[in-house]
């Protein structure tokens, strides 16, 4: 299980579409900085995934004004270092 | 004098782009130039209402853009698509904008003297 860190905008850069052709059933998203702007249109970005599988760091999303989608999940710091102990390796998206 | 069109095509937070954009309008008005702001792209995030920086302690840029009228900067312009993708209206934005058609922004490109982007 691969937990993917996106933190670019899903607007201005292709970091979550590329992610999205490397992601295989099973493995996380966790929406980090900029690539929580992804909560703006979730009907656009996001709506094809499961529940339990979208994660975002609920400050930076917070810090932009965005609220999340019920089918999103927010975590904090602790909950970040959680996810990364879940999955057996980790990847960042930029 | 010349005039000068600031445009802000970054979102908010992640550089400091806005304040750097900002702080360069506010000086280049204070020296009675024809200052305007035009947002783009990401950049109409930075105008979203409800921002909480400070959950990621980061720093509140929204006393700055509702100081603008005291600075005498009234002339602010948005791009009605770019808002219209992120799922925005005129009226989830902080301060009064005028929206602008891409007719409306090619004219303003024209009519500044001097662009500068941020």
């Amino acid at each position: 299980m691969i937990l993917h860190i996106v933190s670019r905008s899903p607007f201005t850069h292709d970091a979550l579409e590329r992610c999205r052709t490397a992601f295989t059933p099973g493995d996380l998203l966790l929406l980090i900085e900029d690539g929580v702007l992804a909560l703006a249109t979730p009907d656009r970005f996001l709506s094809d995934l499961q529940p339990h599988v979208v994660y975002v760091l609920r400050s930076d999303a917070q810090a932009r004004g965005l609220t999340l989608p019920a089918t999103v999940e927010g975590v904090d710091y602790t909950g970040f270092v959680d996810l990364v102990a879940r999955c057996s390796k980790s990847v960042s998206w930029f | 004098m010349k005039s000068v069109l600031f445009i802000n095509r970054q979102p908010p937070h992640s550089s400091l782009a806005t304040r750097e954009a900002l702080d360069a309008a506010l000086a280049t008005a204070a020296f009675g130039v024809d200052t305007a702001l035009l947002f783009l792209d990401d950049g109409v995030f930075q105008l979203r209402r409800q921002q909480q920086p400070a959950a990621a302690q980061l720093k509140a840029t929204a006393p700055i853009f509702e100081s603008l009228d005291l600075y005498g900067i009234e002339q602010r312009f948005v791009c009605a698509e770019s808002l219209r993708l992120r799922g925005l209206s005129t009226d989830d934005l902080i301060i009064p904008v005028q929206p602008l058609d891409a007719d409306g922004v090619r004219a303003l490109l024209t009519r500044f003297d001097h662009l500068l982007s941020f």
